[in-house]
């Protein structure tokens, strides 16, 4: 039977119907048990209007109070004000970003959310009583935090109601949130949000509501979205959750309407861009959607491939993935500053036409931003004060994922014979830092003033590598299942890590100070770099020194002409090593042989040999040598 | 293979600036790592934390190593004008030996040298045309074009649209050469060898573009035969030394073999 001629003639009969066309949901259905509190649950119906770059939309929110307190005001989330001009916080000290002229911007290219109307359940009108807020730097022309103040208090335990309005403009794409040329719109972090209102580190409850500022992300209670989005219908639109339909409006041609339901998440993205291409594909109980620009659908199976690599490993070694679908947006590259960041359910990637497979930034980036729903997305720490627990667990996987599936040694490129693993790069995004004493790591994202990724993504990743080589892989896997398992669908903070680590290696028996090691990687800018100074075979004596305050045990790694070896204990608290033997033959010394203290900033200074192997250095030489001969043809031809 | 002694000679003097390098190279890296343990690793293939670590405690020796790569590319190319005036006499007037080369390299090289400086000013030009409009038309690339690859695609056709000029400019430049040894007047051997290469072009056009076509696919042998080789034993040096000197030879021989190419048509 012809296919087509099936469609046409369902579509008109449920026409006939009285129904728009509706399309099956893309979820599995048994994606409905409660698995987190469901604090703040959102029903929200969008307007697009694609023209304007903006959105007419109606809110109901049902949020629980379960703090002990009772609360007179409720505090919402109002980002894309961040956008508005450059007096927000956000920009108020930027003038470009990304390569972008903000100074020059026309009044169009802003984006701005207001809230129009607020009305709770017994029918109170709250819009009057708005007011903008500003808990971090008081700067009044910040309008990124909204304080909505109450009629009714919430008591402990009850639930409140809100109908809202809310109008939004997307700006000019500057940093995630925006639209881009032909009608590319990505809506994150668009609409207002309730703030978490939690117990601090000392035990106190109240609102944790930053203002939007540079070097912070998000933060959020997790809970229900039905999201319903009107929007004309040459758009092809995703996002997270389930589409549950999608089809035209009744009465109203080039309009369609796209329903998402999603459960337990603690936001809700979406894209629309009339040029993409949907590619998907399901992999155990998972739907895996990704919607690519057309230039760059020779990437799909890349993109495909790294999904199910990320879910494989991580199911093992984390937990079970939480959620039944994952949707990969792949942004035009006119708009790449969208791209690169994580939303429940959904992931923006970044890819650029003619990247060699044997390249594996696309991966990398792929499967960075799908391990961010496990650490952000389901232990959805606070990503304002605490970015290095998603962050810097995130990249210690993307290492991991990339170098299991590719090889340590050229998971992340591999060419002309130049090659790198995952975790090196990582590593090396540390140890190459300037200053790797630049600042702690355990610090809210806003008191940085540079060093932000090398310190929270590489040093967090480099010492999370580390410790797995000192406690094993097994114990470190115990341990992050055990966090995942307990924390799922929670805001941890480090105490809580800190406290499954300490349980886990003391079930274990491990001998290794978690405590102090931790103090020293997150609440210090103490580095560490063994030096193997000197072999003195006239006395049988090796001298060595711990450049860096950071203390941690090591061994030393002898190695005698008669072939003869003798491994030495070295003392974190020691800052030098002076050793001698009997013997009096000693050919090599090497600190650290297994690369346990990945965290050293100088492998290659930890041994010294009597005995050097120099034929590397007469390969790469005449790798040089030959490379000039190369260089003096080309150069030469037109001489 | 009547001119390889000129070959030889070319190949040689092309070496010994290697083996320059390649000696500066071997210091620099002996003097950061040469008493590491970490060489062992190294012996097994590229490992990128030794070369980080490396340059991040010791950052001048890419620029040292960089500067003497330089200096040395630029006095072969200067030298290459000598070269090639010693070996385009030895075709030209069919002449093998290396007292014949150098006759003709001492006795053609300053006229060379201004073919060479007026071929240069050409190819400049020619770029200035091609590129100066398309990066000032180009400004935010991402935003000019529909896309990247409509972007890159542009850059890549430019690419070969300059090449393929370029080789013009370069048949040019050898056959003005070729008259030049014919007659002394510079003038007159361009406009000889412009009118030449018109007549011919076809056939000029395609040695330029085997010659060219030649050396990118003997660099992509190279890297695909070479890649990572390892350095376990002395052998496996040897061995890549002397895979990369074959190549050298097999470079230069191409060129040569394009130069009498060239020379035949034009006597025809």
């Amino acid at each position: 039977m012809n296919k087509k001629w099936t469609i046409n003639t369902l579509l008109v009969f449920m026409t006939i119907m009285g129904m728009s066309t509706y399309v099956s949901a893309q979820c599995h259905t048994d994606y409905n048990k409660s698995q987190s509190p469901k604090i703040a649950n959102y029903d929200i119906e969008v307007d697009l209007d694609h023209n304007a770059k903006s959105a007419a939309c109606i809110q109901k929110l049902k949020w629980k109070n379960t703090s002990p307190d009772t609360l007179r005001e409720l505090r919402f989330y109002m980002y894309m004000n961040a956008f508005k001009d450059l007096k927000s916080t956000y920009l108020k000290n930027t003038r470009k970003m990304f390569g972008q002229d903000l100074k020059n911007r026309t009044e169009k290219e802003w984006g701005r959310i207001e809230v129009t109307q607020a009305i709770d359940k017994d029918g109170n009108d709250l819009t009057n009583k708005q007011k903008y807020i500003q808990p971090n730097d008081g700067n009044e022309l910040d309008e990124t935090v909204l304080s909505m103040p109450l009629v009714d208090p919430i008591l402990p335990g009850e639930e409140v109601e809100l109908d809202m309005t809310f109008n939004v403009k997307l700006p000019r794409t500057i940093v995630r949130s925006g639209y881009g040329p032909r009608d590319f719109f990505l809506f994150v972090h668009w609409f207002p949000q309730v703030c978490v209102y939690e117990q601090n580190q000392e035990g106190t409850w109240g609102w944790n509501s930053h203002q939007f500022m540079q070097g912070t992300e998000f933060f959020s209670d997790f809970g229900d979205y039905n999201v319903t989005i009107k929007a004309s219908d040459h758009l092809v639109i995703g996002g997270s959750g389930c589409k549950v339909t999608s089809g035209s409006v009744p009465g109203k041609s080039g309009e369609q309407v796209v329903t998402f339901k999603a459960h337990d998440l603690i936001d809700f993205g979406w894209v629309a861009y009339p040029e993409y291409e949907t590619y998907t594909s399901t992999y155990g109980n998972t739907d895996i959607e990704i919607l690519m620009v057309p230039e760059h659908c020779a990437f799909a199976d890349r993109y495909l491939k790294a999904i199910e690599q990320g879910l494989e490993y991580l199911e093992k070694h984390v937990g079970p993935y939480p959620y039944p679908k994952i949707t990969v947006v792949d942004p035009p590259t006119h708009t790449l500053n969208s791209g690169f960041m994580e939303y429940p359910m959904m992931i923006t990637c970044a890819t650029a036409y003619g990247i060699p497979r044997s390249v594996r930034s696309v991966e990398s980036l792929v499967i960075h931003e799908f391990a961010h729903m496990y650490f952000m997305g389901t232990l959805a720490s606070n990503e304002k004060e605490e970015a290095w627990l998603d962050e810097g667990f995130v990249t210690y996987f993307e290492d991991r994922i990339l170098d299991h599936y590719h090889g340590d040694q050229a998971s992340l490129f591999d060419v002309l014979g130049a090659r790198s693993g995952n975790a090196q790069q990582s590593r090396n995004e540390y140890v190459g830092m300037d200053n790797p004493n630049l600042g702690t790591i355990a610090r809210p994202g806003w008191e940085f003033d540079g060093g932000f990724k090398s310190l929270i993504y590489a040093k967090t990743a480099t010492a999370l590598h580390t410790m797995e080589r000192i406690v094993g892989q097994n114990m470190m896997d115990e341990i992050i299942k055990t966090y995942f398992d307990r924390h799922k669908f929670t805001h941890p903070k480090e105490a809580d890590l800190r406290s499954i680590i300490s349980e886990v290696l003391e079930e274990n028996e491990s001998e290794f100070d978690a405590d102090k090691y931790l103090d020293q990687v997150l609440h210090t800018t103490a580095s560490v770099d063994f030096k193997m100074i000197s072999i003195d075979n006239a006395t049988g004596t090796i001298k060595a020194i711990r450049d860096g305050d950071f203390e941690i045990d090591t061994e030393v790694l002898v190695t005698f002409s008669d072939g003869g070896k003798k491994t030495i204990r070295w003392d974190g608290d020691q800052k030098e090593l002076e050793y001698t033997f009997k013997a009096i033959d000693i050919v090599s010394a090497y600190i650290d042989p297994d690369q346990k203290i990945y965290l050293d900033l100088n492998l290659n200074n930890n041994s010294l040999t009597l005995d050097p192997n120099r034929k590397p250095l007469y390969k790469y030489a005449a790798k040089i040598g030959h490379w000039f001969q190369v260089v003096s043809q080309w150069t030469s031809f037109m001489m | 293979m009547k001119h390889w002694k000129s070959i030889v000679l070319i190949y040689s003097l092309q070496l010994l600036l290697g083996i320059l390098v390649a000696i500066m190279a071997f210091q620099q890296l002996d003097g950061s790592i040469g008493d590491s343990l970490e060489l062992d690793r190294l012996a097994l293939g590229f490992d990128r934390s030794i070369f980080s670590d490396m340059i991040n405690r010791f950052p001048d020796i890419i620029s040292n190593i960089q500067s003497r790569f330089v200096v040395s590319a630029l006095m072969f190319m200067l030298l290459s004008i000598f070269l090639h005036a010693g070996l385009l006499g030895n075709i030209r007037k069919r002449e093998y030996s290396i007292s014949a080369f150098l006759r003709n390299a001492k006795k053609y090289f300053l006229k060379f040298l201004g073919v060479a400086s007026i071929s240069l000013l050409k190819t400049l030009f020619i770029l200035a045309i091609i590129w100066v409009p398309f990066i000032e038309y180009m400004g935010n690339p991402l935003e000019t074009f529909h896309s990247e690859k409509s972007f890159i695609l542009t850059v890549i056709s430019l690419l070969i649209l300059s090449a393929l000029l370029i080789i013009v400019i370069w048949l040019w430049s050898i056959l003005s050469r070729y008259y030049l040894i014919d007659e002394s007047r510079l003038i007159e051997a361009m406009k000889k060898a412009w009118k030449g290469l018109r007549l011919n072009f076809l056939r000029y056009y395609l040695v330029g573009i085997c010659l060219l076509i030649s050396h990118v696919l003997i660099t992509w042998l190279y890297t695909l035969v070479v890649d990572d080789w390892g350095a376990e034993i002395w052998y496996s040096i040897l061995g890549l030394i002397v895979i990369q000197q074959v190549f050298s030879i097999i470079r230069i021989w191409v060129r040569v073999f394009g130069f009498a190419a060239i020379d035949n048509v034009a006597k025809e």
